[in-house]
Protein backbone atom coordinates (compact mmCIF):
# COMPACT_ATOMS: atom_id res chain seq x y z
CA UNK A 1 0.00 0.00 0.00
CA UNK A 2 2.58 2.53 1.04
CA UNK A 3 4.72 1.32 -1.81
CA UNK A 4 2.20 2.62 -4.31
CA UNK A 5 1.95 5.87 -2.43
CA UNK A 6 5.71 6.23 -2.45
CA UNK A 7 5.89 5.58 -6.17
CA UNK A 8 3.17 8.08 -6.90
CA UNK A 9 4.83 10.71 -4.75
CA UNK A 10 8.08 10.10 -6.58
CA UNK A 11 6.43 10.42 -9.98
CA UNK A 12 4.65 13.57 -8.89
CA UNK A 13 7.88 15.14 -7.70
CA UNK A 14 9.68 14.08 -10.85
CA UNK A 15 7.04 15.65 -13.06
CA UNK A 16 7.12 18.86 -11.03
CA UNK A 17 10.88 19.09 -11.29
CA UNK A 18 11.07 18.29 -14.97
CA UNK A 19 8.16 20.47 -16.00
CA UNK A 20 10.10 23.73 -16.44
CA UNK A 21 12.64 21.94 -18.62
CA UNK A 22 9.90 20.49 -20.75
CA UNK A 23 8.28 23.91 -20.93
CA UNK A 24 11.30 25.75 -22.22
CA UNK A 25 11.90 23.07 -24.83
CA UNK A 26 8.23 23.29 -25.82
CA UNK A 27 8.41 27.08 -26.12
CA UNK A 28 11.44 26.76 -28.36
CA UNK A 29 9.30 24.82 -30.81
CA UNK A 30 6.28 27.12 -30.73
CA UNK A 31 5.31 29.81 -33.17
CA UNK A 32 5.10 33.35 -31.78
CA UNK A 33 1.34 33.48 -32.07
CA UNK A 34 1.09 30.39 -29.90
CA UNK A 35 3.47 31.77 -27.31
CA UNK A 36 1.97 35.20 -27.08
CA UNK A 37 -1.67 34.25 -27.12
CA UNK A 38 -3.36 34.72 -23.80
CA UNK A 39 -3.36 31.03 -23.04
CA UNK A 40 -0.34 28.74 -22.86
CA UNK A 41 -0.64 26.00 -25.39
CA UNK A 42 -0.12 22.42 -24.39
CA UNK A 43 -0.82 21.22 -27.86
CA UNK A 44 0.53 23.14 -30.78
CA UNK A 45 1.97 22.77 -34.20
CA UNK A 46 5.72 22.57 -33.81
CA UNK A 47 8.08 24.70 -35.81
CA UNK A 48 11.81 24.89 -36.08
CA UNK A 49 11.79 28.53 -37.15
CA UNK A 50 13.02 29.60 -33.75
CA UNK A 51 16.13 27.52 -34.07
CA UNK A 52 16.79 28.68 -37.60
CA UNK A 53 16.35 32.30 -36.63
CA UNK A 54 18.44 31.96 -33.53
CA UNK A 55 21.31 30.50 -35.49
CA UNK A 56 21.07 32.77 -38.51
CA UNK A 57 20.13 36.10 -37.07
CA UNK A 58 22.03 37.71 -34.27
CA UNK A 59 25.43 36.39 -33.37
CA UNK A 60 24.59 33.04 -31.90
CA UNK A 61 27.49 31.20 -33.58
CA UNK A 62 29.83 33.89 -32.25
CA UNK A 63 28.62 33.50 -28.70
CA UNK A 64 28.63 29.73 -28.90
CA UNK A 65 32.16 29.82 -30.28
CA UNK A 66 33.29 32.20 -27.56
CA UNK A 67 31.92 29.93 -24.88
CA UNK A 68 33.63 26.97 -26.51
CA UNK A 69 37.01 28.69 -26.65
CA UNK A 70 36.75 29.99 -23.11
CA UNK A 71 35.65 26.68 -21.64
CA UNK A 72 38.32 24.68 -23.47
CA UNK A 73 41.13 27.02 -22.52
CA UNK A 74 39.93 27.31 -18.97
CA UNK A 75 39.94 23.56 -18.57
CA UNK A 76 43.32 23.26 -20.27
CA UNK A 77 44.98 26.06 -18.36
CA UNK A 78 43.73 24.96 -15.00
CA UNK A 79 44.88 21.40 -15.62
CA UNK A 80 48.32 22.52 -16.75
CA UNK A 81 48.74 24.71 -13.69
CA UNK A 82 47.11 22.42 -11.17
CA UNK A 83 48.48 19.01 -12.06
CA UNK A 84 52.13 19.62 -11.08
CA UNK A 85 50.96 21.23 -7.88
CA UNK A 86 48.55 18.36 -7.26
CA UNK A 87 51.33 15.90 -7.88
CA UNK A 88 53.59 17.47 -5.30
CA UNK A 89 50.76 17.62 -2.81
CA UNK A 90 49.81 14.00 -3.36
CA UNK A 91 53.35 12.64 -3.24
CA UNK A 92 55.44 14.57 -0.81
CA UNK A 93 55.54 14.24 2.91
CA UNK A 94 53.74 17.38 4.06
CA UNK A 95 50.06 16.68 4.61
CA UNK A 96 49.07 17.70 1.11
CA UNK A 97 45.65 16.19 0.91
CA UNK A 98 44.28 17.86 3.97
CA UNK A 99 45.77 21.22 3.15
CA UNK A 100 44.46 21.33 -0.39
CA UNK A 101 41.03 20.28 0.81
CA UNK A 102 40.96 23.09 3.32
CA UNK A 103 42.20 25.61 0.79
CA UNK A 104 39.67 24.53 -1.83
CA UNK A 105 36.91 24.84 0.74
CA UNK A 106 38.17 28.23 1.85
CA UNK A 107 38.14 29.60 -1.69
CA UNK A 108 34.62 28.31 -2.00
CA UNK A 109 33.66 30.62 0.84
CA UNK A 110 35.04 33.73 -0.82
CA UNK A 111 32.33 35.80 -2.47
CA UNK A 112 32.94 35.98 -6.24
CA UNK A 113 32.99 39.77 -6.07
CA UNK A 114 36.15 39.69 -4.01
CA UNK A 115 37.85 38.14 -7.01
CA UNK A 116 35.93 40.08 -9.61
CA UNK A 117 36.60 43.64 -8.47
CA UNK A 118 40.42 43.47 -8.22
CA UNK A 119 40.79 41.57 -11.48
CA UNK A 120 38.39 43.91 -13.21
CA UNK A 121 40.55 46.83 -12.15
CA UNK A 122 43.65 44.96 -13.27
CA UNK A 123 42.16 44.15 -16.66
CA UNK A 124 41.00 47.69 -17.01
CA UNK A 125 44.53 48.96 -16.49
CA UNK A 126 46.01 46.56 -19.01
CA UNK A 127 43.26 47.07 -21.60
CA UNK A 128 42.21 43.49 -21.17
CA UNK A 129 38.55 44.21 -20.77
CA UNK A 130 36.33 42.80 -23.51
CA UNK A 131 38.85 40.11 -24.31
CA UNK A 132 38.41 36.36 -24.09
CA UNK A 133 41.69 36.19 -22.21
CA UNK A 134 40.10 38.04 -19.30
CA UNK A 135 37.29 35.52 -19.01
CA UNK A 136 39.66 32.61 -19.34
CA UNK A 137 41.81 33.98 -16.53
CA UNK A 138 38.87 34.57 -14.26
CA UNK A 139 37.35 31.18 -14.95
CA UNK A 140 40.70 29.53 -14.30
CA UNK A 141 40.92 31.28 -10.97
CA UNK A 142 37.46 30.01 -10.22
CA UNK A 143 38.17 26.45 -11.17
CA UNK A 144 41.77 25.82 -10.07
CA UNK A 145 41.09 24.99 -6.41
CA UNK A 146 38.56 22.33 -7.36
CA UNK A 147 40.73 20.97 -10.18
CA UNK A 148 43.72 20.70 -7.86
CA UNK A 149 41.66 18.94 -5.25
CA UNK A 150 40.30 16.44 -7.75
CA UNK A 151 43.74 15.75 -9.23
CA UNK A 152 45.22 15.22 -5.80
CA UNK A 153 42.56 12.62 -5.23
CA UNK A 154 43.18 10.89 -8.56
CA UNK A 155 46.96 10.93 -8.26
CA UNK A 156 46.80 9.61 -4.72
CA UNK A 157 45.08 6.53 -5.98
CA UNK A 158 48.14 5.53 -7.95
CA UNK A 159 50.64 3.83 -5.67
CA UNK A 160 53.92 5.63 -5.52
CA UNK A 161 55.69 2.27 -5.62
CA UNK A 162 55.17 2.21 -9.37
CA UNK A 163 57.14 5.41 -9.74
CA UNK A 164 59.75 4.28 -7.27
CA UNK A 165 60.25 1.11 -9.28
CA UNK A 166 60.72 3.15 -12.45
CA UNK A 167 63.27 5.38 -10.76
CA UNK A 168 65.15 2.33 -9.51
CA UNK A 169 65.18 1.07 -13.09
CA UNK A 170 66.93 4.24 -14.18
CA UNK A 171 64.27 6.86 -15.01
CA UNK A 172 64.38 10.35 -13.63
CA UNK A 173 61.44 11.37 -11.58
CA UNK A 174 60.08 13.36 -14.46
CA UNK A 175 60.24 10.39 -16.79
CA UNK A 176 58.55 8.24 -14.22
CA UNK A 177 55.82 10.80 -13.97
CA UNK A 178 55.32 11.01 -17.71
CA UNK A 179 55.58 7.36 -18.59
CA UNK A 180 53.88 5.69 -15.65
CA UNK A 181 51.67 8.02 -13.66
CA UNK A 182 50.26 10.14 -16.44
CA UNK A 183 48.80 7.31 -18.51
CA UNK A 184 47.27 5.79 -15.39
CA UNK A 185 45.70 9.04 -14.28
CA UNK A 186 44.28 9.82 -17.72
CA UNK A 187 40.66 8.96 -16.86
CA UNK A 188 40.92 11.29 -13.89
CA UNK A 189 42.35 13.99 -16.13
CA UNK A 190 39.50 13.56 -18.56
CA UNK A 191 36.88 13.74 -15.83
CA UNK A 192 38.49 16.86 -14.40
CA UNK A 193 38.70 18.44 -17.83
CA UNK A 194 35.01 17.83 -18.45
CA UNK A 195 34.13 19.11 -15.00
CA UNK A 196 35.98 22.41 -15.38
CA UNK A 197 34.64 22.74 -18.92
CA UNK A 198 31.10 22.49 -17.61
CA UNK A 199 31.70 25.01 -14.85
CA UNK A 200 33.15 27.50 -17.31
CA UNK A 201 30.42 26.90 -19.87
CA UNK A 202 27.60 27.83 -17.52
CA UNK A 203 29.34 30.63 -15.60
CA UNK A 204 27.58 33.97 -15.71
CA UNK A 205 28.72 36.72 -13.34
CA UNK A 206 32.38 36.92 -14.41
CA UNK A 207 31.48 36.55 -18.08
CA UNK A 208 28.91 39.31 -18.01
CA UNK A 209 31.24 41.74 -16.30
CA UNK A 210 34.39 41.48 -18.40
CA UNK A 211 33.08 40.73 -21.87
CA UNK A 212 31.94 43.13 -24.52
CA UNK A 213 29.88 42.89 -27.68
CA UNK A 214 32.26 40.65 -29.58
CA UNK A 215 33.46 38.50 -26.72
CA UNK A 216 30.20 37.59 -25.04
CA UNK A 217 29.89 34.03 -23.95
CA UNK A 218 26.57 32.29 -24.42
CA UNK A 219 25.24 32.78 -20.87
CA UNK A 220 26.27 36.43 -20.95
CA UNK A 221 24.53 36.89 -24.29
CA UNK A 222 21.31 35.33 -23.03
CA UNK A 223 21.50 37.53 -19.96
CA UNK A 224 21.81 40.60 -22.14
CA UNK A 225 18.75 39.63 -24.15
CA UNK A 226 16.73 39.00 -21.07
CA UNK A 227 17.43 42.44 -19.69
CA UNK A 228 16.57 44.45 -22.73
CA UNK A 229 14.76 42.53 -25.37
CA UNK A 230 12.54 39.89 -23.89
CA UNK A 231 10.28 39.92 -26.88
CA UNK A 232 11.57 37.10 -28.99
CA UNK A 233 10.69 34.43 -26.46
CA UNK A 234 10.82 31.55 -28.89
CA UNK A 235 14.23 32.34 -30.29
CA UNK A 236 15.66 32.92 -26.87
CA UNK A 237 14.30 29.61 -25.72
CA UNK A 238 15.87 27.96 -28.76
CA UNK A 239 19.20 29.63 -28.02
CA UNK A 240 18.96 28.45 -24.44
CA UNK A 241 18.24 24.88 -25.45
CA UNK A 242 21.10 24.87 -27.93
CA UNK A 243 23.41 26.13 -25.21
CA UNK A 244 22.32 23.31 -22.97
CA UNK A 245 23.17 20.57 -25.44
CA UNK A 246 26.94 20.41 -24.81
CA UNK A 247 26.34 20.12 -21.11
CA UNK A 248 23.80 17.36 -21.49
CA UNK A 249 26.07 15.45 -23.83
CA UNK A 250 29.11 15.83 -21.62
CA UNK A 251 27.19 14.95 -18.52
CA UNK A 252 25.71 11.76 -19.89
CA UNK A 253 29.15 10.61 -20.98
CA UNK A 254 30.91 11.30 -17.77
CA UNK A 255 28.23 10.89 -15.13
CA UNK A 256 29.84 8.08 -13.23
CA UNK A 257 33.33 9.49 -13.24
CA UNK A 258 32.14 12.93 -12.22
CA UNK A 259 30.13 11.74 -9.27
CA UNK A 260 33.03 9.62 -8.17
CA UNK A 261 35.42 12.51 -8.39
CA UNK A 262 33.13 14.86 -6.54
CA UNK A 263 32.18 12.66 -3.64
CA UNK A 264 35.55 10.97 -3.38
CA UNK A 265 37.16 13.10 -0.77
CA UNK A 266 34.12 13.88 1.25
CA UNK A 267 32.52 10.52 1.79
CA UNK A 268 35.52 8.31 2.54
CA UNK B 1 63.07 7.91 2.68
CA UNK B 2 65.20 10.70 1.25
CA UNK B 3 63.40 10.57 -2.09
CA UNK B 4 60.39 12.22 -0.54
CA UNK B 5 62.32 15.41 0.03
CA UNK B 6 63.96 15.35 -3.36
CA UNK B 7 63.63 18.80 -4.90
CA UNK B 8 60.29 19.75 -3.39
CA UNK B 9 60.88 23.45 -3.89
CA UNK B 10 60.32 23.53 -7.64
CA UNK B 11 57.01 21.82 -7.16
CA UNK B 12 55.86 24.14 -4.43
CA UNK B 13 56.16 27.21 -6.64
CA UNK B 14 52.98 26.65 -8.65
CA UNK B 15 51.19 26.18 -5.36
CA UNK B 16 52.38 29.43 -3.93
CA UNK B 17 51.55 31.21 -7.17
CA UNK B 18 48.05 29.76 -7.07
CA UNK B 19 47.57 30.67 -3.46
CA UNK B 20 48.62 34.22 -4.08
CA UNK B 21 46.71 34.83 -7.28
CA UNK B 22 43.51 33.17 -6.19
CA UNK B 23 43.27 34.06 -2.55
CA UNK B 24 45.76 36.61 -1.29
CA UNK B 25 45.84 39.08 -4.16
CA UNK B 26 42.06 39.56 -4.48
CA UNK B 27 41.46 39.84 -0.74
CA UNK B 28 44.42 42.13 -0.34
CA UNK B 29 43.37 44.48 -3.12
CA UNK B 30 39.81 44.60 -1.82
CA UNK B 31 40.95 45.47 1.68
CA UNK B 32 43.23 48.13 0.27
CA UNK B 33 40.57 49.64 -1.96
CA UNK B 34 38.01 49.61 0.80
CA UNK B 35 40.06 52.18 2.66
CA UNK B 36 39.62 54.74 -0.08
CA UNK B 37 36.88 56.78 -1.53
CA UNK B 38 37.40 55.64 -5.09
CA UNK B 39 35.02 55.83 -7.98
CA UNK B 40 35.73 55.75 -11.68
CA UNK B 41 33.92 59.02 -12.05
CA UNK B 42 35.30 60.92 -9.12
CA UNK B 43 38.94 61.59 -9.88
CA UNK B 44 41.78 60.43 -7.67
CA UNK B 45 41.18 58.01 -4.83
CA UNK B 46 41.06 59.60 -1.42
CA UNK B 47 42.19 57.76 1.67
CA UNK B 48 39.45 57.65 4.27
CA UNK B 49 40.52 54.80 6.50
CA UNK B 50 37.55 53.01 7.92
CA UNK B 51 35.09 55.59 6.72
CA UNK B 52 33.45 53.24 4.27
CA UNK B 53 32.92 50.67 6.98
CA UNK B 54 31.46 53.24 9.31
CA UNK B 55 28.96 54.34 6.74
CA UNK B 56 28.09 50.76 5.88
CA UNK B 57 27.34 49.72 9.41
CA UNK B 58 25.67 52.86 10.66
CA UNK B 59 23.91 54.60 7.84
CA UNK B 60 23.52 52.33 4.82
CA UNK B 61 19.97 51.09 5.06
CA UNK B 62 20.25 49.53 1.61
CA UNK B 63 23.02 47.33 2.94
CA UNK B 64 20.85 46.30 5.83
CA UNK B 65 17.91 45.34 3.65
CA UNK B 66 20.20 43.53 1.21
CA UNK B 67 21.79 41.59 4.07
CA UNK B 68 18.37 40.74 5.40
CA UNK B 69 17.23 39.37 2.08
CA UNK B 70 20.47 37.42 1.66
CA UNK B 71 19.82 35.78 5.00
CA UNK B 72 16.18 35.12 4.20
CA UNK B 73 16.99 33.72 0.77
CA UNK B 74 19.69 31.43 2.13
CA UNK B 75 17.81 30.14 5.14
CA UNK B 76 14.40 29.58 3.58
CA UNK B 77 15.91 28.15 0.42
CA UNK B 78 18.07 25.68 2.26
CA UNK B 79 15.38 24.61 4.67
CA UNK B 80 13.03 23.64 1.84
CA UNK B 81 15.77 22.16 -0.36
CA UNK B 82 16.88 20.04 2.52
CA UNK B 83 13.46 18.57 3.11
CA UNK B 84 12.83 17.97 -0.57
CA UNK B 85 16.29 16.52 -1.14
CA UNK B 86 15.98 14.16 1.80
CA UNK B 87 12.48 13.01 0.89
CA UNK B 88 13.43 12.32 -2.71
CA UNK B 89 16.66 10.59 -1.73
CA UNK B 90 14.76 8.37 0.68
CA UNK B 91 12.20 7.58 -1.99
CA UNK B 92 15.05 6.62 -4.30
CA UNK B 93 16.83 4.52 -1.73
CA UNK B 94 15.45 1.12 -2.47
CA UNK B 95 16.20 -0.51 -5.77
CA UNK B 96 13.45 -0.76 -8.30
CA UNK B 97 13.30 -0.96 -12.02
CA UNK B 98 14.30 2.34 -13.60
CA UNK B 99 15.49 3.82 -10.35
CA UNK B 100 18.85 4.91 -11.72
CA UNK B 101 17.23 6.56 -14.70
CA UNK B 102 14.83 8.46 -12.49
CA UNK B 103 17.66 9.53 -10.26
CA UNK B 104 19.59 10.80 -13.27
CA UNK B 105 16.49 12.66 -14.46
CA UNK B 106 16.23 14.42 -11.12
CA UNK B 107 19.71 15.75 -11.69
CA UNK B 108 18.69 17.75 -14.74
CA UNK B 109 17.71 21.06 -13.08
CA UNK B 110 21.06 21.08 -11.40
CA UNK B 111 23.36 20.39 -14.31
CA UNK B 112 21.68 22.57 -16.88
CA UNK B 113 22.79 26.16 -17.30
CA UNK B 114 21.28 28.33 -14.56
CA UNK B 115 20.57 31.26 -16.79
CA UNK B 116 18.79 29.23 -19.42
CA UNK B 117 16.61 27.68 -16.73
CA UNK B 118 16.05 31.02 -15.05
CA UNK B 119 14.89 32.37 -18.37
CA UNK B 120 12.50 29.46 -18.70
CA UNK B 121 11.10 30.30 -15.29
CA UNK B 122 10.71 33.90 -16.30
CA UNK B 123 8.47 32.83 -19.15
CA UNK B 124 6.53 30.53 -16.89
CA UNK B 125 6.01 33.20 -14.26
CA UNK B 126 4.81 35.85 -16.67
CA UNK B 127 1.54 37.23 -15.29
CA UNK B 128 -0.46 36.95 -18.49
CA UNK B 129 1.15 34.48 -20.85
CA UNK B 130 2.87 32.36 -18.24
CA UNK B 131 1.80 28.82 -17.60
CA UNK B 132 1.94 28.96 -13.81
CA UNK B 133 -0.76 31.55 -13.53
CA UNK B 134 -2.75 29.69 -16.12
CA UNK B 135 -2.63 26.49 -14.08
CA UNK B 136 -3.52 28.37 -10.94
CA UNK B 137 -6.50 29.79 -12.73
CA UNK B 138 -7.75 26.43 -13.91
CA UNK B 139 -7.83 25.00 -10.40
CA UNK B 140 -9.61 28.06 -9.13
CA UNK B 141 -6.78 29.70 -7.25
CA UNK B 142 -5.95 33.33 -7.56
CA UNK B 143 -3.31 34.37 -10.00
CA UNK B 144 -0.18 35.96 -8.65
CA UNK B 145 1.89 38.80 -9.99
CA UNK B 146 5.02 36.75 -9.59
CA UNK B 147 7.77 39.00 -10.77
CA UNK B 148 6.03 42.33 -10.46
CA UNK B 149 5.13 42.38 -6.80
CA UNK B 150 7.50 42.51 -3.87
CA UNK B 151 6.44 39.28 -2.17
CA UNK B 152 5.81 37.53 -5.45
CA UNK B 153 9.31 38.31 -6.59
CA UNK B 154 10.89 37.18 -3.34
CA UNK B 155 8.97 33.93 -3.48
CA UNK B 156 9.77 33.35 -7.14
CA UNK B 157 13.46 33.81 -6.65
CA UNK B 158 13.61 31.47 -3.68
CA UNK B 159 11.42 28.99 -5.51
CA UNK B 160 13.77 28.80 -8.48
CA UNK B 161 16.75 28.50 -6.17
CA UNK B 162 15.11 25.52 -4.50
CA UNK B 163 14.14 23.98 -7.81
CA UNK B 164 17.64 24.25 -9.16
CA UNK B 165 19.55 23.01 -6.16
CA UNK B 166 17.43 20.39 -4.44
CA UNK B 167 18.79 17.87 -7.01
CA UNK B 168 22.28 18.49 -5.73
CA UNK B 169 21.12 17.46 -2.30
CA UNK B 170 19.33 14.45 -3.77
CA UNK B 171 22.64 13.37 -5.26
CA UNK B 172 24.56 13.97 -2.08
CA UNK B 173 22.05 12.29 0.18
CA UNK B 174 21.67 9.35 -2.18
CA UNK B 175 25.40 8.78 -2.11
CA UNK B 176 25.35 9.03 1.65
CA UNK B 177 22.43 6.67 2.03
CA UNK B 178 23.94 4.04 -0.23
CA UNK B 179 27.13 4.12 1.81
CA UNK B 180 25.33 3.20 5.00
CA UNK B 181 25.82 -0.26 6.45
CA UNK B 182 22.78 -2.48 6.50
CA UNK B 183 23.28 -4.18 9.86
CA UNK B 184 21.73 -1.49 12.05
CA UNK B 185 18.64 -1.48 9.85
CA UNK B 186 18.25 -5.23 9.89
CA UNK B 187 18.71 -5.31 13.63
CA UNK B 188 16.10 -2.61 14.04
CA UNK B 189 13.65 -4.44 11.84
CA UNK B 190 14.15 -7.61 13.84
CA UNK B 191 13.51 -5.66 17.00
CA UNK B 192 10.26 -4.44 15.52
CA UNK B 193 10.99 -0.75 15.13
CA UNK B 194 8.53 1.34 13.15
CA UNK B 195 9.56 3.20 10.00
CA UNK B 196 9.57 6.51 11.81
CA UNK B 197 11.68 5.13 14.65
CA UNK B 198 14.19 3.67 12.25
CA UNK B 199 14.38 6.99 10.47
CA UNK B 200 14.79 9.06 13.58
CA UNK B 201 17.14 6.94 15.60
CA UNK B 202 19.20 5.19 12.94
CA UNK B 203 19.07 6.84 9.55
CA UNK B 204 19.42 10.42 10.69
CA UNK B 205 22.30 9.96 13.12
CA UNK B 206 24.21 7.82 10.64
CA UNK B 207 23.64 10.41 7.97
CA UNK B 208 24.81 13.31 10.08
CA UNK B 209 28.26 13.85 8.48
CA UNK B 210 26.72 13.90 5.02
CA UNK B 211 23.96 16.24 6.12
CA UNK B 212 26.40 18.70 7.65
CA UNK B 213 28.72 18.65 4.64
CA UNK B 214 25.81 19.15 2.25
CA UNK B 215 24.49 22.05 4.31
CA UNK B 216 27.90 23.66 4.21
CA UNK B 217 28.07 23.54 0.43
CA UNK B 218 24.52 24.75 0.00
CA UNK B 219 24.85 27.63 2.43
CA UNK B 220 27.97 28.89 0.69
CA UNK B 221 26.37 28.55 -2.72
CA UNK B 222 23.06 30.15 -1.83
CA UNK B 223 24.90 33.03 -0.22
CA UNK B 224 27.45 33.60 -2.97
CA UNK B 225 26.17 32.27 -6.24
CA UNK B 226 22.69 33.59 -6.77
CA UNK B 227 23.45 36.24 -9.36
CA UNK B 228 22.25 34.00 -12.18
CA UNK B 229 18.82 33.49 -10.73
CA UNK B 230 18.11 36.87 -9.22
CA UNK B 231 19.74 38.81 -12.04
CA UNK B 232 17.68 37.03 -14.69
CA UNK B 233 14.35 36.93 -12.93
CA UNK B 234 14.14 40.31 -11.28
CA UNK B 235 17.46 42.13 -11.49
CA UNK B 236 17.00 42.96 -7.84
CA UNK B 237 13.53 44.40 -8.30
CA UNK B 238 10.80 45.30 -8.23
CA UNK B 239 12.32 48.29 -6.57
CA UNK B 240 14.84 46.62 -4.32
CA UNK B 241 12.70 43.75 -3.13
CA UNK B 242 15.02 40.99 -4.28
CA UNK B 243 18.25 42.91 -3.97
CA UNK B 244 20.55 40.79 -1.87
CA UNK B 245 24.18 41.39 -1.00
CA UNK B 246 25.57 39.98 -4.22
CA UNK B 247 23.30 42.05 -6.45
CA UNK B 248 23.79 45.17 -4.32
CA UNK B 249 27.57 44.88 -4.40
CA UNK B 250 27.68 44.14 -8.10
CA UNK B 251 25.48 47.12 -8.90
CA UNK B 252 27.64 49.36 -6.75
CA UNK B 253 30.78 48.19 -8.53
CA UNK B 254 29.65 48.01 -12.14
CA UNK B 255 26.65 50.26 -12.43
CA UNK B 256 27.73 53.05 -10.11
CA UNK B 257 31.42 52.34 -10.64
CA UNK B 258 32.11 52.95 -6.96
CA UNK B 259 35.18 50.78 -6.52
CA UNK B 260 36.01 51.78 -2.99
CA UNK B 261 32.64 51.15 -1.44
CA UNK B 262 31.96 47.99 -3.42
CA UNK B 263 35.27 46.60 -2.18
CA UNK B 264 34.08 47.40 1.31
CA UNK B 265 30.84 45.54 0.67
CA UNK B 266 32.75 42.57 -0.70
CA UNK B 267 34.99 42.39 2.36
CA UNK B 268 32.00 42.64 4.65
CA UNK B 269 30.30 39.85 2.68
CA UNK B 270 33.38 37.75 3.30
CA UNK B 271 33.41 38.54 7.00
CA UNK B 272 29.73 37.70 7.33
CA UNK B 273 30.16 34.24 5.87
CA UNK B 274 33.41 33.55 7.69
CA UNK B 275 31.82 32.81 11.03
CA UNK B 276 29.21 30.25 9.94
CA UNK B 277 31.66 28.95 7.32
CA UNK B 278 34.44 28.18 9.76
CA UNK B 279 31.96 26.82 12.25
CA UNK B 280 30.57 24.40 9.70
CA UNK B 281 33.98 23.35 8.42
CA UNK B 282 34.94 22.47 11.98
CA UNK B 283 31.76 20.46 12.30
CA UNK B 284 32.55 18.42 9.19
CA UNK B 285 36.13 17.79 10.25
CA UNK B 286 35.04 16.44 13.57
CA UNK B 287 32.53 14.01 12.20
CA UNK B 288 34.03 13.06 8.85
Amino acid sequence: MTKIFKRMLLIFLLVTFLFPIYWIVAISFQRPIDILSGVPHFTFIPTIMNYINAIRKGSFPLYFGNSLVVACFTALTSLVISTPAAYSLARFKFRGKKMIGMWALATYMIPPLITLIPYYLLFSKFRLLNTLLAVILLHSVLVIPLVTWMMVGFISEIPRELEEAAVVDGCTRLQALAKITLPLVLPGLAATFIFSFMISWRELIYAVTVTGETTRTLPAAIYGFVSFRSIRWGELAAAGVLGLLPIVVLFSFSQKALIRGLTMGSLK
Amino acid sequence: MSRSTERPYYWVLPLIAMLTLITLYPIGVCIYNSLFHYTFLGGLPKFIGLGNYGYLIMRDSLFHSAALFSACYTLVGIAVEFLLGLVIALLLWEEFRGRNTIRALFMLPFILIPIAMAYGWRIMLHPSIGVINYLLGTVGLQQVNWLGSSWGAKTSVIMVEIWENAPFLVLFFSAGLSALATEPFEAARIDGASTWQVFRYITLPLLRPVLILATLFRVLDAYNKNFDIIGTLTGGGPGRATENLVVYTWNKAFLHLDMGYSATLAIVMLIIILVPGIFMIRATKLTA
